[in-house]
Order: structure tokens, then sequence, then C-alpha cells
């Protein structure tokens, strides 16, 4: 998974690109690389661009990354929202947690000053 | 010959609805239901309110689950019963094939029509009585034709005919269906209705604290758990359960679906373990059984006993053909005649896959042929048969091919270390092998299994 | 089985009569074999009170040479036992079926 970070904002932001599918056999390598990146910062970009398939599980892993961020005064912001990973986090009423963005600069502007929006 | 008898000409092509086939592939795009009720229960309606005594429904593709549904009309007070076209038929060769139905007075012909929006207080027998012979309503999506109809003159003024609604998308569906619900007492929709806008199906159990909004609809045996909240806007199917604190609004839950607890379907069609938007026709093949799947009636004794002697049978095999194998195994591995294929069975679907793994022998030299008539390249898949996964016969994928079509279920649902085929001298293609695939599933029982299995260890056409 | 052959529109028409399975369809088969039956040919199938798959077969194999020599063969009368049986196998794809012997001879 490819991660970057981006200082543009006046913040550092993580900016990471999601695989293609995140389901209960690869979600665990998700969970792994995240906390590595919120040892580097709390605010963190999910370019969901690439994500066609994601389940539970892998909402879990998400859902549970996005607290972390919180709990360090930062947040989790997903970008590019397929429609498919969009309607199972309207079924699971996930995607009201997140704030959405359409693309991953978008995702990264919102974090100006900070402040979880 | 004329009698003044009517009758209507249903005529089904598979290329038509195939949009719908798409989506909802376990059933017959007329047996998909628009407020719980099978499109084609809405054609019969029609047909009968304009006074016809027959129906006839000609396809050019199998439709066995919708004769298995339809019957021979009794159910509706209509005598229906079907005929084959082939899709290349244009509508004269459509007539001259059923030409003795049609000669029995005027025939009303429904082509390309899944739905006819009628009112049942309107009197169709004047409207049929005053339509010129020619198409009487054509919509975007299909017609209706009268044929042999001498008009009479003695009708005054307009009469209101039935109208066809587009309806070649999900989403036209998704609004057909709302606007059906809001207009119900133009039709018979099935259910208790006590307002205009609220059906109740048998066995509905509504736990306490959920809470059903109008306009609702709901099918027969439906659980709703405690904290849901369905409607407005909803039709739930039959065979529905909706897990505690889930919100299904604006949505259709087609029938045999679960819903897991605290899930929201707001402006969706589920079917199954399938959820669609019907807006932007994208879907989700969800793989949480837990969030949302199918609810599959259990196997019946008759399924399990032939199982069981399939297993048996495979047993017996097994123990017979041991000696032989460990024998004829290295041999064969050794000169490389002995090749493995592995492939997924059914091909194309989504949902459960089956790893197949087939072996070619080479019938070369005395090894090879020998094995070849003990069926040696059938062994390791017998055990597949003790576990339930392969039937010990039925349908065999082709060892040549990865793209067989399967257009029917019953196929897909039953693949087999032998094939039925093997029991028949004829077949020369995929296809015939097919039709005697098919025939055999549908009319033989555990017995017959196990006399064709021995037809087809005998039958050494393949050799 | 009984085969009855007569002709319509000059076109020859074999009416079965009976159970055209496995122990039947090597008669017809022979019936075929013996004369010459080119040219367009309508099978009434009215009285065929039961086929199963080998007697499907043999329809099968009339109707691909039937289609390689151009010629049509037609499939009239079937009744609902049979109507089901081609349907099942889907074998109703590979043939021209009408309910009207005279609308099969194209009377």
């Amino acid at each position: 998974m490819e991660f970057s970070v981006d200082t543009s904002a006046g913040v550092r932001v993580g900016v990471a690109i999601l695989p293609e599918r995140i389901d209960a056999a690869s979600c665990a390598e998700l969970q792994a690389a995240a906390e590595g990146w919120l040892k580097q910062t709390a605010n963190l970009v999910f370019d969901c661009s690439g994500l066609d398939f994601i389940d539970s599980s892998g909402l879990g892993v998400l859902v549970s990354t996005l607290r972390k961020t919180i709990e360090q005064d930062g947040d989790l912001k997903l970008a590019c929202l397929g429609m498919k990973a969009s309607m199972l986090m309207e079924l699971t009423k996930a995607k009201r947690l997140f704030s959405i963005h359409p693309d991953a600069v978008s995702a990264i502007a919102a974090f100006h000053g900070g402040v979880r929006q | 010959m004329n009698t003044g008898s009517v009758q209507t000409l249903i005529v089904l092509r598979e290329e038509e609805h195939a949009w719908l086939q798409d989506l909802f592939r376990s059933r017959h795009p007329m047996l998909v239901t628009l407020c719980n009720k099978p499109f084609i229960e809405y054609l019969i309606d029609f047909a009968i309110l304009s006074g016809s005594e027959a129906l006839r429904i000609a396809s050019d593709s199998p439709i066995t689950d919708l004769e298995n549904y339809c019957g021979n009309g009794s159910r509706w007070g209509i005598t229906i019963d079907y005929a084959h076209i082939l899709p290349e038929d244009d509508q004269e060769r459509l007539l001259e094939k059923n030409r003795q139905f049609c000669s029995r007075g005027k025939t009303m012909l429904i082509e390309k029509t899944l739905f006819v929006a009628y009112d049942k207080k309107n009197d169709y027998r004047l409207w049929l009585r005053a339509c010129p012979e020619g198409v009487a309503v054509s919509g975007t999506s299909g017609s209706i034709t009268i044929l042999g109809n001498k008009q009479e003159n003695a009708i005054p003024g307009p009469i209101p005919g039935p109208s066809l609604p587009m309806l070649l998308t999900i989403g036209e569906y998704y609004r057909l269906a709302d606007d059906t619900l809001k207009n119900a007492d133009r039709y018979i929709l099935p259910g208790y209705s006590s307002e205009p806008d609220c059906f109740l199906g048998r066995n509905v159990v509504i736990q306490k604290g959920a809470e059903i909004r109008k306009p609702v609809m709901i099918g027969n045996n439906v659980q709703i758990s405690a904290g849901s909240i369905i409607g407005p806007g909803a039709i739930i199917g039959s065979n529905i359960i909706i897990d505690r604190e889930s919100v299904v609004s604006g949505s259709i839950l087609m029938d045999n679906t679960f819903i897991g607890e605290q899930l929201e379907v707001k402006g969706r069609i589920a079917d199954g373990s399938l959820l669609i938007d019907p807006e932007s026709g994208a879907t989700l093949q969800m793989e949480d059984p837990h969030l949302m799947s199918v609810i599959q009636p259990g196997a019946s004794t008759k399924q399990i006993i032939r199982r069981l002697i399939h297993a048996l049978a495979a047993l017996a095999l097994l123990i017979v053909l041991a000696l032989p194998f460990l024998v004829l195994r290295p041999l064969l591995g050794l000169r490389r005649n002995w090749h493995t294929k592995k492939r997924l069975f059914p091909p194309g679907a989504t949902a459960k896959k089956l790893t197949i793994e087939q072996v070619v022998i080479r019938p070369e030299g005395a090894d090879g042929r020998l094995a070849i008539a003990l069926s040696i390249d059938r062994y390791p898949s017998l055990f597949k048969v003790l576990g339930g996964k392969l039937r010990l016969i039925g349908h065999r994928p082709a060892v040549s091919s990865d793209t067989t079509t399967i257009s029917s279920g019953c196929i897909a649902m039953n693949p087999a270390v032998f094939g039925y085929a093997e029991t028949e001298e004829w077949p020369e293609n995929e296809r015939d092998e097919l039709m005697v695939d098919h025939y055999h599933l549908l009319h033989s029982g555990s017995l017959n299994d196990i006399g064709l299995l021995l037809k087809a260890l005998l039958n050494k056409k393949h050799m | 089985m009984n085969i009855a052959e007569s002709t319509i529109n000059g076109i020859k028409v074999l009416s079965l009569e009976g159970v055209l399975n496995a122990a039947s369809s090597p008669k017809f088969k022979a019936y075929l074999e013996t004369a010459d039956h080119s040219g367009p040919m309508i099978i009434n199938l009215e009285q065929v009170e039961f086929i199963d798959s080998s007697g499907l077969g043999l329809l099968v194999r009339l109707a691909r040479q039937k289609k390689s020599a151009n010629e049509a063969l037609k499939l009239a009368k079937m009744n609902d036992r049979v109507k089901r049986v081609f349907e099942i196998t889907q074998a109703h794809s590979l043939f021209d079926i009408y309910d009207d012997i005279q609308a099969a001879a194209g009377n």
C-alpha cells in the first residue's frame, strides 16, 4: 500500500492508497500498516479510488482506525469512495462517521487548521 | 370458425428481458415480482379482464419454472398452455406456428411486455371489442396487437385502454413498483389490506417495538424483529427476516432475503445477498452473511436420501477400484499420461463456486486403456461425493471447455463425477450432452441413478 | 411404436404413435434409413405418449441431417407431455414447432 505524507495544508497529512480489495483475508495487513502510519501522523486520508470491494471486516478496520485518529486529535477522511464501498457504508451506517471527499486533494485541504470537521 | 371467443398469446423472447435476467438470475424475468406479484400475473389479470378464455405463453427460451408456477391456469380460471418458438421467428411465423390456437376467435397478442398498467374498474371487454385489427397499444418496450377482430361499430365513445409503461431499467422498475403501490386500488395485489396503502401477508410476525409506516406492503412468512422501522415506501417480499433495529424504507426486498441487525436500507433493492442501487444501477454482492444473505429452504427428505445413495455408491466404487487405482496411478504418472485440470464451477457465477479437478488420461498403452475402461480418471473425484460436494451422476462439466453456457439453475446446482450424457451413444456435442443431463436431472430418481451409473460405467463410447 | 406416412401439400408427414424411447427408437431409426426420406418433412407428434432422451436424440440427429441438407424439418401438434420434455432438455431451440399440421405445411 502506497503511503506518503503531505504538508500542503499546513499540517502533516498521511495519504494512503487503499488496495482493490479489503476483506477478512487482507484486512490484517491494512490494520498493521495503519498502526505504522498512525505513529507518523494522526491526520489520515484513505484514497479509495482503487478500492472495488470491502466487506464488514475491512469496514471494521476503517472504523477502528478512525477511532484511533480521533483519540489522537486527528481524523481519517475518505476520498474517491466508489459506489460499492459507498453502498456498504450506507447499509451499515458507517458512512456518517466519516468525512468523505471527492478526491485526495480536497480531503487534504480539509485538514487546513488541523481541526476535525 | 370465428366464434367470438377471445384468447391471449403472450410472446416471450429471452433477449427482451435480458436486463432483468442479469439482475435476478435465480428466476425467470416474468416471475420477478412487482409489489409481491410476479409480472406474469399482471398479464394474466389483463387477459382475464379483457374476456380471454385461453392464454398461451410462447417462448424461445426455457420456461420450466414459469410453467410450474402458472400450471394450467385453473388458479385464475383461465386455460393456460405453452408453446415454443425460435428467436428468429417474425410475427407472421409466430402466428403460423400457433395457428390452431389463434383460429378460435379474436386473439390479443402481447409482445415484449412485462407489465400492463390496467385499472380493474374498467371494462376491457368493451375496449377489445372496439379495437380495430392491428396494433392497439404500443409502448417503448412492448405492444398489444388485436387479430381476427371484425370490428363492431355499435360502441359509442372512446373507451380507456391499458397502457404499457416504460420498463427497461432497474430504475424504471423501482419507480413502477412505487407507483403501483400508490395506485393499489387499480390492481389486484396480494395480501390483506384494510387500508389502501397497507398490505399484509400471511404469517407475519412483528415483534414488540418494531414500527410499520405506511405505505407499506409485506409478503408471507416475514419476521420483523424488535426495534426495526419498516416503511414508508417499503415492499417486503416473502420469506424474509429483518433483524433487530434495522431500518427499511423506500426499498424493495425481494423474496428469501435476510437483513442483519442495525442496518439501514434506504432507496435500495435487495435480493438475497445482492444489493442494488436503482438510480445508478450499481450492484453489490454481499459476502458477509451476517449483513445480508439468501434464506434457503432446507433440503427435502428425498434430496437427503438421494445424496446418501450417491455417497454409498461412491463408497462402493472407491473400495472396488482401490486396487486398480493404486496400481495404475503411479504407472500413468510415470509415463506422463495422467493430467489434471482445475476449474471453477459454475463458470461465470458470482456466488458459491466449487473447484472441480478433472483428470484426463491419455489412452496410450495397455495401462492407459485399462484405466479409462475402469474409470480410474474419476477416482479422485469420488471423495467429493462422500462429502456431498459432487453428485455421483448428474451433469458432468465438459473437460474440454470452460465456456459452457449454463442457462438453467438445476444444471448449475448439480455438478457430478459421471455425466448422464455418458449413458447415451448419440450426443455429439456439449449441447446434446446438456440435453440428456437435463432430461435425467428432472426424470431420474435415486434408483434410476444407480442404473444409469452402471450404464455410464459400461458405455465406453468415450473410450 | 407405429409410424404412418402421408403427404400434405407435397410435404411428407410422418405421424408417430406410441412411445419413443430407447426400446422403440431403433425401429424409427431403421424406418428412416430404409427409404429415401429427402425433402422437407413434418413429424406429427400428436399421438406420441412418451419420449425419452434417446428418442429425443433421434429427432436431434434427424434435425441435424435435414439442416445440413438444407431441408426443412417441422414438428407439429406436440402434446403437453412431449412439450415438457422438449422444454426441460432445451431441445425446443433446435426445432420449428407448429400447433397445426396445415400451417406447418404452409397451407
